[in-house]
């Protein structure tokens, strides 16, 4: 037997049993054998490909276990204007997009009123100014707020007669949607982009990802604020890419994710909202708007029976919940079902679960329910002075609390929610060793697992990913450092060298 | 004969055949102008301020001209010898005795009237193949934009009104599937109408889709709440309740809507929906336990030693007749310790839900009675096999 890849003088950490070793074989799209010292000599032939991994660290392929592709995809070929102070420098960048506009229409993210120095929005006859010719749409940071140019606006399919188009004094529209007629503009745009806009998007977007070490995601997609079509192209398409995608199908419509054989339901399916927008659910008041504690997305009996259903019918699920009252009210709904049913084994999952509290640690723990977290948010959001701490006070010192969950023995696989955070796994596991607060930090093997084996667990794929093992898909990163010897401080600055998926090697940084 | 469509791709049909390729987009535009504005005589200025506001004034003019040329040299004049488009050296318009047919004319004759049939509706509804001059816009036209656009809200807001009507008409002749799919229609336009949402599960309740009216308050609930971060109308979720609360598929009530039980193969169900009133000590369990006396399921009660009736007979009399002995009134009238209110009523339910899966239904909790508040917690805790209690605010 000879193997197609050999890695030697690698620090292997192969995520079992906290084993090292020296170097790793492969064969076709699998782990051949594993082992130390030079015992792979037998298995170098002439076709043999040896790559010397000069002591520096490898590990099973990464799991991104929260990821919402299409949309992060999209999101990448538009233009971010976040940055831009005035309306005339927003029309300037706009002007130059549209020279060299490619695909359906001009996208610009991530506005806020008080960005602009003229402290409003931009209508659209502003915009005409700059760009007349190509549709033009805007959004705001949480995609409450649609923005079109005239071009636009005869250009999509336009909710007339809903709620929350701004008028002018003439009664013409300005282009500015917000409340229901912002929610049905976005879906009609979001759907109306072509499959072969979604296919170049999620393509491009895939040199990122093997870059990151990244050969799994867990691809949240579909449901309100993004687009059923993004579930249905992944459903059809998700194959067709070079890493592994789990669709997770944002919906609450059972029938359909059973009809399509999907065996697990949810992602962002939201029981609360956001602390930025301080509609997370939260059992206290927000320190920076006093009188508000954020609300729940659905009763206490509608979530009880939307998860007594999928425990009927054996679906895996994930539930949105950041606040601890949200948390509360999935974990009753959890007990309840399973009271009612007896059904166990389907590895339900919190998502995010930012404000879990020790109580619910233990009641996850009673339920078996895994908890997808994404580390990286503490390093956008977390310690003295970041966003946290001006929605939570000092509660803020309570988010996150990684330790206390691994310690409790409840699962954690990460992921970055990306594009709310940049999807590099190696950004999560130093976000997961630093914590902001001393007492929520993990040791690294720990933060490790999130993004390997535990990542695996999180869908069922551990007897073929997560670890290298003889027999497991042939799912390897590399690493520029031995991750081991690194200053847990700078964990962030090592990079991918080798991106192996399923034995072949699609990033390779070593030339 | 000459059929002219501006709702959806513009189509102009010259006795039978497709001529808008050999008119072009201007020309097409010049012809919807005239008909939107068919009661006016528009000014060949103003015709020139819509269409081509950039061109100087000799090249508007000709632009102008040579589209009315073509427009004429395509569009013959009718068997009475009128032309379509009336041209003076002022002003143009359609000539309004020219025999012709326009989709955006017909809507916009449309009011509604006890006269409207499923066919005259049909017929309307078919017209909005899609939006005015779908597909068109005219770059540096402003004005003309800004008229498209008010138009389409124009008849945005006609075509709900054309559906909700054949919605109508469709329930008052009870063909209530093709009515569905109407409201589904309207609710594409309109996804957050709650009015249209209530009718729609209403018509499901008649005719006993009881699940997917469930179904579907679920899902619109939950869309409301994700994209615009509100819960439904009372009003809404009180028709969910009611169904909900509805025991066949076939859509009938029970005798009392407060307390149901439901036999499937021998084994049954029991559904209580409870109240609460602040401050009222014990009302709640005095509500659960008059509502568990009207079930009629007599040997459960009676599983419950004398002691116990008249317990709880101290806070809901009707338990009382359960109580075969003579009642010693003065026994009776002796306050008793909320100790054994309590006891008894857990014995209650313990007795109930031996024998069925039992519901019980608050609905609003936050009015409950602070001894009630507590009782709900306690079963929480001892969680008596069967019983699944439920809030509903």
């Amino acid at each position: 037997m000879r193997a197609d890849i050999l890695i030697r003088n690698g620090r292997c950490m192969t995520m079992k049993d906290k084993e090292i070793m020296d170097w790793v074989a492969i064969e076709k799209n699998r782990i051949i054998a594993i082992g130390n010292n030079s015992e792979y000599e037998d298995l170098i032939g002439n076709e043999t490909m040896v790559f010397d991994a000069k002591g520096n660290t490898v590990l099973p392929g990464f799991i991104d276990s929260h990821f919402h592709a299409v949309q992060t995809a999209l999101n990448s070929v538009s233009f971010d204007l976040s940055q831009v102070k005035t309306h005339e420098e927003m029309g300037e960048k706009i002007r130059e997009a549209s020279k060299f506009f490619v695909g359906d229409y001009i996208r610009g993210i991530r506005i806020s009123e008080g960005q602009f120095k003229e402290k409003k929005y931009p209508g659209r006859v502003l915009i005409d100014k700059y760009c007349n010719d190509v549709p033009v749409v805007l959004n705001s940071m949480e995609y409450q707020v649609s923005i079109l140019n005239t071009c636009a606006m005869l250009y999509f399919k336009i909710p007339f007669t809903a709620e929350g188009i701004d008028m002018d004094e003439k009664q013409m529209p300005t282009g500015i949607f917000r409340k229901q007629a912002n929610a049905i503009l976005r879906t009609n745009i979001l759907k109306n982009i072509s499959k072969i806009t979604r296919k170049s998007a999620v393509s491009e977007m895939m040199s990122t990802l093997l870059m990151n070490g990244i050969t799994t995601i867990n691809a949240m997609e579909g449901g309100f604020m993004y687009c059923d079509k993004d579930a249905e192209f992944i459903f059809e398409h998700g194959n067709e890419f070079p890493i592994d995608m789990v669709l997770f199908y944002q919906t609450m419509d059972i029938d359909k994710v059973r009809t399509m054989g999907l065996n697990r339901i949810g992602g962002c399916l939201y029981i609360d909202g956001t602390f930025g927008a301080r509609t997370a659910a939260l059992s206290f008041e927000y320190a920076d708007c006093p009188g508000t504690m954020g609300s729940l997305r659905m009763s206490q009996q509608e979530l009880n029976d939307f998860v007594i259903q999928c425990y009927k019918n054996n679906l895996q699920l994930a539930l949105y919940t950041i606040g601890d009252r949200a948390i509360e009210s999935a974990l009753n709904a959890h007990e309840n079902a399973l009271y009612q049913t007896g059904i166990t084994g389907l590895r339900h999952r919190l998502e995010h679960a930012e404000l879990i509290n020790d109580k619910q640690i233990k009641r996850a723990k009673d339920l078996n329910i895994i908890l997808s977290m994404q580390p990286s948010y503490e390093v956008y959001w977390g310690g003295k002075g970041k966003m946290y701490e001006q929605r939570l006070g000092e509660n803020y010192k309570r988010t996150n609390p990684f330790k206390k969950i691994i310690d409790k023995g409840v699962v954690i696989c990460g992921g970055s929610d990306s594009d709310v955070t940049e999807p590099n796994p190696l950004l999560g596991i130093y976000s997961a060793v630093n914590h902001p607060v001393e007492e929520h930090r993990v040791d690294l093997y720990q933060a490790l697992k999130m993004f390997t084996c535990d990542g695996a667990y999180g869908v069922f794929e551990e007897n073929i990913k997560g670890t290298l093992e003889v027999g497991k898909l042939a799912d390897v990163v590399i690493l520029d450092k031995d991750i081991l010897s690194v200053p847990l401080a700078e964990i962030d600055k090592i990079k991918v060298s080798i991106t192996i998926k399923s034995g072949e090697i699609l990033f390779n940084n070593l030339g | 004969m000459l059929n002219l469509h501006f709702l959806g791709k513009s189509k102009i049909e010259y006795n039978g055949k497709e001529i808008e390729d050999k008119l072009g987009n201007k020309a097409v535009a010049l012809i919807c102008l005239l008909v939107l504005n068919e009661k006016r005589y528009l000014s060949r200025d103003k015709i020139i301020g819509y269409l081509w506001p950039d061109s100087n004034t000799d090249a508007a003019k000709y632009n102008l001209r040579y589209n009315l040329w073509l427009i004429k040299k395509n569009i013959l004049e009718d068997k009475n010898n009128n032309s379509f488009i009336k041209v003076d050296t002022e002003c143009c318009s359609i000539n309004s005795k020219y025999d012709y047919d326009c989709d955006i004319n017909d809507i916009m004759k449309f009011k509604p009237s006890c006269r409207d049939t499923v066919d005259s509706m049909l017929k309307l509804k078919r017209l909005f193949r899609g939006d005015l001059l779908e597909g068109c816009y005219f770059n540096k036209c402003d004005e003309f934009n800004d008229l498209i656009i008010y138009e389409r809200i124009n008849f945005e807001q006609r075509k709900v009104k054309i559906l909700q009507r054949l919605a109508e008409v469709y329930e008052n002749d009870k063909m209530y599937d093709v009515c569905i799919e109407v409201l589904k229609e309207i609710l594409e336009i309109e996804p957050y109408d709650e009015k249209i949402a209530l009718k729609l599960m209403d018509i499901y309740r008649k005719i006993g889709k009881r699940a997917l009216a469930i179904k579907y308050f679920n899902e619109f609930s939950y869309n409301l709440s994700c994209s615009l971060g509100i819960h439904p109308s009372n009003e809404l979720r009180n028709k969910y309740n009611e169904i909900k609360m509805s025991v066949s598929e076939l859509g009938e009530t029970s005798n009392s809507a407060k307390a149901t039980v439901k036999n499937t193969n021998n084994i049954s169900d029991i559904k209580i929906i409870s109240y609460c009133i602040k401050n009222v000590d014990y009302f709640w369990i005095s509500d659960v336990i008059g509502k568990i006396v009207d079930l009629g399921i007599d040997d459960c009660i009676k599983k419950l030693s004398e002691k116990q009736l008249i317990d709880l007979g101290y806070i809901q009399s009707d338990i009382l007749k359960f109580y075969t002995e003579e009642i010693d009134m003065l026994d009776y009238k002796r306050e008793v310790m909320d100790v054994r209110i309590i006891n008894a009523f857990v014995k209650l339910l313990e007795a109930v839900c031996n024998e069925r899966s039992t519901t019980i239904i608050i609905l609003n909790k936050t009015d409950m009675d602070e001894i009630s508040a507590n009782v709900v917690e306690y079963l929480r805790k001892i969680r008596i096999k069967g019983l699944n209690i439920i809030e509903e605010n």
